[in-house]
């Protein structure tokens, strides 16, 4: 260990401190804690929750590491102080409990979470400076990391990215399995990134795509198994020549898109010092803020513990099912989604044309041209979790799904800009606005969900949770009751009423579950 | 003038050094190496000297940790000429050379525990920060290892007024050495230590320092054993006169609709922040012994009586174990009645 790390310091307090009751039990060992510490800190021998050292990461980095006075991702205790601006009625608020920055905060949940952060910007924003410090968190020296960097360029080749075959084996070797592979470090590391990931030839892309999706690398039929890691990939889109396009399987495996927002002129002091005083943050990562490879494991079960109540669940949900239902779509109804027009080839604005007697500005599915995926609804479940973990909560709160849902939905629910909604004077700013649309497609869910009142009147659930309690002992008159209880509630549904993405997968389960009651009844009748 | 030692360690490593300085100054802006060179120079030369004239060899590693330590506390405004608190200097001064030989061993840890316990000491109200330097300098030496050394120092921190740390100081003190024992608590020359650590385990009032007049059990009446707290315009904790409330051997005080577990014996008193609902729940099952009774501005026990008219009628009492803890309507302090 090295002694100038010794007294390198974080906070020593709670970084988020929770109201909870004083402790009774004093503990002597207290006496010897405080503002100076101890050599035995720097070890890692802490006995210091794993979020707290996570928060203290991230104030480190925020407070010390990068110049980012963006508090974007807002939290209020109470109700927040606001001040309209300008002609055009901005609003600042000034949030009444801890905020957050999500340049920072998103990648210190990818890490801690071991999933995949895509950081987008102008160039010299920081985006490889965020992504260097999130490979020394975990332990990795600055130069390793730096060397383990993958730069993406136009004539990246497979073998650049994953390793090469030994040369004298490939002159020597007899059997393909005889050739041994030199494969790259960075594969074996924890925390991996790719720079300018939109520069990579689409060959190598692929490649990329294997070792991103399935975690192995594979060069002339050896396999290298990667360990789990966290993924930092920048893209540079002013960068002008040399991009590629990246493919579609690739995009969709990275988990959060994450904005390099502008410098704020007015902290140029803090640029001139660095300058002067020739001192690298990236170099200055205090010891105590470091994670081994034992507690990265034990952070990720963690967050896996966190609690997602029913009534949250419920709401994700009701806003996920808004967006698959295309009624012109198909014949069937199962296929009447957007994707079965995609995969059909069907020109947007002709499905669009079709779309007919529903109200385009109040239904939330007609400002996106596509639904959300499996994945990205386990994305968007693992980041409330990480997010109320990482602010010391055992339980996903609304805010908490509200604050992570754009960075995850940043790059997988595509606006149709040409919807009414964004026709709206007050809504045209989100065309360019993906965040805020985002967030504001939430909101606009939740409030239509509370105007149906689902929390306390959702037939539905009263149907599947009587269902999952199991079918042992549901007599034939039971089943039968409960096939006729489905049928009533379809037609009253079908009286007149519209059909809405939420509907759609509400008829869809319906469905599923009249299907088990038949086939339940069927057993029941020839056992 | 620093020490030669001192300085060629400075010396041989000095872009190291200087790049260490530069490190904190982003931490803290407000460092200047004026106040930091003043620091080493009549502070920090003078421990590296002890160390160096016992363990010569280890004065490197002792100078960089301690360099580290000073960088850290001057940032912070804990120690040097703009300090408003002496007491950490001091334990630098008086402690640190006095336990060179532990200091040595093991540097970030004994540096870092005598800095952070002074300043636990400093920070908590009413307690003796100097007493602690003063009894945990004189045995220092005859402590066989650092760990002996650091658990004198948590019970010293327990008879400088640290109340709280009370049961883990007194599980601590059976495995100190008598003599070393004898030193932190203060007790006379000739004390039976096995008896002594028996007192204090039985009578929370007893003060070893003072065997005849201390303790609960001390003659036969009640007395006035402390006082604790004080308007926070003085530099208390209370807005308005409190109220005290017991459960079990625990004391609540309530003062603003703020709440406090209080707690207290010969050595000292702390007050630690706590959830209303403490003082509630401990209101709700307040009742004092049949021997006790409190009326008007008095306390009777047992035949014995106090009159704490001075500061007006009480206003609430409270029983927890052998303390008694009554508030008046004229104080913003609690009164702590020894009971014996």
């Amino acid at each position: 260990m090295k002694l100038r790390d010794v007294f390198q310091r974080v906070s020593q307090s709670p970084t988020n401190p929770h109201a909870t009751p004083a402790p009774r039990a004093f503990d002597v060992a207290d006496l010897y804690r405080g503002p100076v510490s101890e050599a035995s800190a720097a070890t890692g021998a802490s006995d210091q929750p794993l979020n707290e050292k996570l928060r203290q990461a991230y104030f480190w980095i925020v407070n010390t590491a990068i110049i980012s006075p963006h508090y974007d991702i807002e939290y209020n205790d109470e109700s927040p102080q606001s001040f309209v601006l300008g002609d055009s009625k901005s609003r600042l608020t000034l949030p009444s409990a801890q905020s957050y920055s999500s340049f920072v905060l998103l990648p210190i949940l990818t890490f801690a979470a071991r999933r995949k952060c895509l950081f987008i910007g102008g160039p010299g924003r920081g985006k490889t400076a965020s992504a260097i410090l999130m490979g020394v968190l975990a332990g990795y020296p600055v130069r390793e990391v730096r060397r383990a960097m993958q730069h993406g360029h136009p004539q990246m080749t497979i073998a650049d990215l994953l390793g090469n075959p030994l040369p004298a084996d490939l002159v020597n070797a007899q059997r393909i399995e005889d050739i041994r592979i030199s494969w790259r470090a960075w594969l074996g590391m924890r925390v991996k990134i790719i720079d300018e990931y939109n520069r990579i030839p689409t060959r190598t892309q692929s490649a990329l795509l294997t070792v991103m999706g399935d975690n192995y690398a594979e060069i002339l039929n050896h396999v290298y198994e990667c360990p789990e890691s966290a993924w930092f990939l920048t893209a540079n889109d002013d960068q002008g020549g040399g991009t590629y396009q990246v493919i579609e399987a690739l995009c969709d495996r990275i988990d959060v898109v994450v904005q390099a927002l502008s410098f704020n002129s007015r902290f140029l002091d803090d640029l001139l010092a660095r300058i002067e005083e020739n001192v690298r943050p990236e170099e200055a990562v205090p010891s105590q803020i470091i994670f081994s490879e034992a507690e990265l494991d034990g952070m990720q079960e963690e967050i896996r513990a966190v609690e997602i109540p029913s009534e949250i669940r419920r709401r994700i949900e009701f806003f996920s099912s808004q967006f698959e239902f295309c009624e012109v779509a198909a014949d069937q109804f199962e296929y009447k989604t957007k994707d079965t027009a995609r995969l059909a080839g069907v020109e947007w604005g002709a499905l669009t044309g079709r779309d007919t007697g529903r109200d385009r500005l109040k239904d939330l599915g007609c400002q996106t041209m596509n639904g959300l995926s499996v994945r990205v609804l386990m994305t968007l479940l693992v980041y409330a979790k990480a997010i109320a973990y990482f602010r010391g909560d055992g339980v996903v709160s609304l805010e908490d799904v509200r604050q992570v849902l754009p960075f995850v939905l940043h790059e997988k629910l595509v606006a149709d800009t040409d919807a009414p909604f964004f026709d709206v004077p007050e809504n045209a700013r989100f065309r360019s606005d993906r965040v805020g649309w985002l967030r504001r497609l939430f909101d606009l869910a939740c409030a239509e969900y509370d105007r149906l009142n689902l929390d306390r009147d959702d037939p539905l659930g009263e149907l599947n949770a009587e269902f999952e309690r199991g079918l042992e002992g549901v007599t034939q008159t039971e089943a039968r009751a409960r096939l006729a209880r489905i049928e009533r509630l379809i037609a009253e549904w079908a009286k007149g009423r519209k059909l809405y993405g939420h509907l759609y997968d509400d008829l869809l389960k319906l469905k599923y579950l009249h299907q088990r009651y038949t086939n339940y009844l069927r057993w029941l009748q020839t056992t | 003038m620093i020490s030669e030692s001192f300085a060629d360690i400075l010396r041989a490593d000095r872009d190291e050094y200087n790049r260490r300085f530069v490190e904190a100054r982003l931490r803290y802006p407000a460092l200047t190496g004026e106040t930091f060179g003043d620091f080493l120079l009549r502070v920090a030369d003078g421990v590296v000297a002890a160390v160096c004239s016992v363990r010569p060899e280890r004065g490197r590693e002792v100078a960089s940790t301690l360099y580290d330590a000073a960088l850290e506390l001057v940032g912070q405004n804990l120690v040097g000429a703009s300090s408003r608190n002496p007491h950490i200097e001091e334990g630098w001064r008086t402690v640190l050379p006095a336990a060179a030989i532990h200091l040595a061993e093991a540097p970030g840890r004994v540096a870092a525990a005598v800095s952070n316990a002074l300043h636990h000491l400093t920070v908590t109200p009413d307690t003796r920060p100097d007493q602690w330097i003063r009894v945990l300098a004189l045995p220092a030496a005859a402590c066989p290892d650092v760990d002996t050394f650091l658990r004198a120092g948590q019970v010293a921190a327990w008879t400088s007024g640290l109340a709280h740390y009370r049961p883990d100081a007194l599980a601590i003190l059976d495995t100190l050495p008598d003599p070393v024992a004898a030193a932190v608590l203060d007790a006379p020359s000739g004390t039976d230590m096995k008896e002594l650590r028996g007192l204090l385990r039985d009578d929370p009032w007893y003060d070893p320092s003072h065997p005849e007049g201390g303790g609960a059990s001390a003659g036969s009446g009640i007395r006035v054993a402390r006082r604790a707290g004080a308007f926070r315009g003085f530099g208390g904790l209370f807005t308005e006169p409190p109220r005290v409330a017991a459960q079990g051997n625990e004391l609540f005080v309530a003062s603003g609709g703020e709440c406090w577990l209080l707690t207290a014996d010969a050595f000292g008193a702390t007050f630690h922040r706590h959830g209303q609902e403490g003082f509630d729940t401990a209101k709700q099952g307040i009742m004092l012994p049949a021997s006790l009774s409190v009326t008007g501005s008095r306390v009777r026990f047992d035949g014995t009586a106090l009159d704490l008219g001075q500061w007006g009628s009480i206003t609430s009492s409270a029983v927890a174990g052998r303390t008694l803890a009554v508030t008046s309507s004229l104080s913003h302090s609690v009164t702590l009645i020894a009971l014996p």
